[in-house]
């Protein structure tokens, strides 16, 4: 009996936490208000949907009703559980005992952003991101919410210190590329889409960096470049997003399409057709390219775990 | 501030924001609800553990795929080489290859998974996951263990160039040894399947399942756009629009995935046990309903005409509301894989007692937008060849085929004609003639001609007491030959299309007692009859062996209009 809550520790730091709610349960039968089983009994629960947790957590509150952890533990729980509002109360209630707690800055930053209050939002996240070394949800969650409210500047300034932090990130990588075009720098955001291209596993992201770079140049009126950079597209795009922008490319430059360029099916026929897309067609296209890799690769981040120490 | 004694373990604070409907949602959350947004339903891409987690038993999966790396047979070098690919790729998955296979147990039925992860290389499909799906389906085999198989591919992996090619027909041709040897195998289409994925093994499983708006498809959108010059409809290549087309059995939520899939172990390991029990017929059920008739003057005198009225009525129980009150489970298979689903015709999976049947039947509506949508009950040709796919599977499997007829007609419009709708008709004739398992028609409702025999051609006929079955309806047959409409009471009569002619005829083996004023009177009561007449009529067939199942199908069609055997009706008395 001694040896179980160290035993529940030890599970519960390793990750396995059915095992450490079962030690820290069987430890709470002999000592029902102990409350460091009642924590581990309760964290561990809400990781492995226990329906005892909630009330486990609330219990610690009761107990130590002066301890931010204990509240923040119960929002945690709260909010896993969808219930907002009481989540919502409880991170103000650890926020009130411990004004630097990362972790309830960060829940009361997205719940005040996602009830439209973005500017209050922003300024919890400001402060938990400014807490912690290294990328955190805070940060990262930053980008997209300036971008939002229309803060380009700050929304850049963010995403570049959270893709230093992690270079090989392909969402990272693109926040920065994306950002600094729609800012007009564009020789950063042309480095920023050569660099979204050399941590591309495979060769459809390396097509949405070029069409990146292809978004530059038409930005810099540099069609021959354009073309140059479409036609390398071209040859290792599988999927023919490429062959309109080659097509429209050519004729815009007066290109020879029946140069050995790389072509396709598709780029012929378009070519055939006489019928090119319209330069608003072709950024619309590019940046539908840039969204599908968005999209592609904005589901499949792994949880950033342990960032935040609790 | 006060302190906790407490682990030390980070607390997260995690969030994501859908992609869909772009909310800030916690991670734990998310996570707890199955990576589907609680806001917009939206369901996150799964990695490929996270899914087996889901849908099998904790602890029971075993990897046996350890070995498995792709093979780099071209040399391949585009901007990169192709092993510097790979190894960015598994240094980022963590795992030697984009697929893995293994053993596991979902609620204690064994079963083969194998599966594809979309963030190895976009799920391509080379040597490696090629290699994974059909030692998968190899052991399955091996094992007559049933396979599911999760895929999420963007197709064919170029760089393997038609190594990878090659893996198409490999997987395809070990799977299609299943399907020979009738071991189930279950497709999971995840999003997005494309490509030379979706081209083989993925879309070849007994049962397909999809999430919803999944994307699956051959060709990119773009590269359609691209080709065609026109904007695609919205939710084009989506597990809905795929469903509408008749490629899909099911479309259901993350969180009834596991369900299903353990409904189909479970209508599968009856019929499995049932092969070595002569059949299985000591896993119907009793019943309590009035035992079927098979004595003309037992049966209670209508004029045709007030048959043909209650054969009709909106109220009269169809084959859904059948498959809730004769069955005690029911699974709906959609799609003829070919065009279209047609809901004119259902069917799946049905349990009657402790033995599986595949349930198929024409289904109406009971008010103006169920029929609208169910076109009124009468099929195009679709509807009868998504009939024709289910029976395949169930002689696949061996379970028996009970059809329940209720159709005024095949439906006569220009797209059913361009489309085959004599030969779609004839082929379920052919097809049902020749099924190597017993099978059961009971004509529920209307019987209209050659669209209700397209579901009739089997070892027993049965007819409910007020139903009818005719070669032409009675006003067709009245404007034709009587040349008045208004006759066609008297043409009703004269058609001899009641249960009593039909069995003087011969045409019905027995017929289903009705509640006394019709079986949409006391739908309970209905059910319970035709229960009752079902698992007898099974219980005379089961066991049998296929050659005599034939032979005596055969015969059984091949009497009518013979000379000497065809029974001849008296006159009709004024």
């Amino acid at each position: 009996m001694t040896q179980l809550p160290e035993q529940a520790r030890a599970l519960f730091e390793a990750g396995e936490f059915e095992a450490a709610r079962q030690a820290a349960t069987e430890g709470l039968r002999g000592a029902p208000e102990d409350l460091e089983l009642l924590r581990i009994a309760g964290r561990a629960g809400v990781e492995t949907g226990s329906p005892d947790a909630l009330e486990q957590l609330r219990r610690v509150t009761e107990l130590t009703p002066e301890a931010a952890e204990a509240w923040r533990d119960l929002g945690d729980a709260l909010a896993t559980e969808g219930r907002t509002e009481e989540a919502t109360e409880a991170f103000r209630k650890a926020l009130e005992l411990d004004p630097d707690d990362e972790v309830a800055l960060t829940h009361l930053g997205h719940s005040a952003f996602q009830t439209g209050h973005g500017d209050e939002g922003v300024k919890l996240l400001e402060k938990a991101a400014g807490q912690i070394s290294g990328n955190s949800t805070a940060a990262i969650s930053l980008v997209d919410m300036y971008r939002t409210l229309g803060q380009h500047e700050e929304a850049l300034a963010t995403a570049v210190k959270v893709a230093a932090a992690d270079p090989t990130d392909v969402i990272y990588a693109l926040d920065v590329a994306e950002l600094s075009l729609q800012l007009g720098r564009l020789d950063d955001a042309a480095a920023a889409f050569e660099r979204l291209g050399e941590i591309a596993d495979s060769p459809e992201q390396e097509v949405g960096a070029l069409h990146g770079m292809i978004l530059v140049e038409l930005q810099r009126d540099d069609a021959a470049r354009a073309l140059s950079l479409a036609r390398d597209a071209l040859a290792i795009d599988a999927v023919g997003r490429t062959a309109g922008v080659v097509a429209h490319l050519e004729v815009e430059t007066g290109a020879d399409p029946t140069t050995d360029a790389p072509r396709d099916a598709s780029a012929a026929n378009l070519a055939a057709q006489g019928v090119p897309p319209t330069r608003q067609e072709v950024d619309e296209a590019l940046r539908g390219s840039l969204g599908g890799l968005r999209r592609l690769h904005a589901e499949d981040r792994r949880p950033l775990g342990e960032e935040l120490l609790g | 501030m006060a302190e906790v004694a407490a682990p030390s373990r980070a607390a997260s604070a995690e969030w994501r924001r859908c992609p869909a409907c772009e909310a800030f949602v916690y991670y734990k959350r998310l996570k707890r609800n199955l990576h589907v947004c609680p806001e917009c339903n939206h369901h996150f891409r799964l990695r490929l553990r996270d899914r087996l987690d889901q849908l099998t038993d904790p602890g029971s999966f075993e990897e046996l795929s350890g070995d498995l790396e792709p093979i780099d047979a071209l040399s391949f070098s585009d901007s990169k080489s192709y092993p510097e690919r790979i190894a960015a790729a598994q240094k980022k998955a963590g795992a030697k290859s984009g697929a893995l296979y293994g053993k596991a147990t979902l609620d204690e039925y064994p079963l083969i998974v194998a599966g594809i992860d979309f963030g190895f290389i976009g799920g391509s499909m080379g040597s490696a996951v090629g290699e994974a799906i059909t030692r998968a389906a190899e052991l399955a085999l091996e094992t007559r263990t049933p396979l599911l198989v999760i895929s999420a591919s963007g197709g064919a992996r170029m760089q393997e160039g038609c190594v990878s090619l090659m893996q198409m027909v490999k997987t395809s041709q070990a799977v299609g040894r299943l399907n020979e040897e009738g071991i189930l195998y279950m497709s999971l289409l995840t999003d997005p399947t494309y490509g030379g994925v979706s081209a083989s093994y993925a879309t070849l499983g007994d049962v397909l399942i999809a999430e919803p708006e999944a994307h699956i498809g051959f060709a990119g959108p773009t590269v359609i756009e691209q080709t065609i010059r026109q904007t695609l409809p919205s939710g084009f290549q989506t597990a809905g629009f795929l469903m509408d087309h008749g490629m899909l059995d099911i479309v259901e939520k993350r969180e009834n995935i596991r369900r299903t899939i353990r409904n189909l172990l479970q209508f599968h390991a009856r019929t499995e046990a049932a092969r070595g029990e002569n059949g299985g017929a000591e896993r119907l059920p009793v019943t309590e309903g009035a035992e079927p008739v098979s004595d003309p003057g037992a049966l209670t005198k209508r004029p045709a005409w007030d048959v043909v009225k209650l054969a009709r009525e909106l109220e009269r129980p169809h084959t859904l509301e059948y498959s809730s009150l004769v069955f005690d489970d029911f699974l709906e298979l959609h799609g003829d894989r070919m065009f279209e689903e047609d809901s004119a015709i259902v069917g799946g999976l049905a349990l009657l007692g402790e033995l599986t049947v595949m349930l198929i039947g024409h289904q109406k509506g009971s008010n103006t937008a169920e029929m609208m949508e169910r076109n009124f009950g009468m099929p195009e040709p679709e509807g009868y060849r998504k009939g024709m796919r289910l029976m395949r599977y169930a002689a696949r499997f061996g379970m028996p085929v009970v059809t329940l007829v209720d159709t005024a007609g095949a439906y006569p419009g220009l797209g059913a004609e361009e489309r085959g709708q004599s030969n779609a008709i004839a082929e379920s004739i052919m097809l049902m003639s020749r099924l190597p398992v017993p099978t059961v028609t009971i004509v529920t409702g209307e019987g209209g001609s050659g669209g209700a025999l397209a579901l009739a051609a089997t070892d027993r006929v049965l007819m409910l007491e007020n139903s009818y079955y005719s070669v032409i309806s009675p006003e067709g047959c009245a404007t034709i030959l009587f040349k008045d409409a208004a006759s066609a009471p008297r043409a009703a009569a004269a058609l001899r299309i009641t249960a009593a002619d039909l069995l003087g005829l011969g045409v019905m083996d027995a017929v289903v007692p009705e509640p006394a004023d019709g079986a949409h009177t006391d739908a309970a009561m209905a059910g319970a009859n035709l229960k009752t007449a079902l698992v007898s009529t099974l219980r005379e067939l089961l066991g049998r062996p296929p050659e005599e199942l034939l032979e005596q199908r055969y015969d059984r069609f091949r009497k009518f209009g013979a000379p000497g055997r065809q029974p001849v009706l008296a006159p009709i008395e004024d």
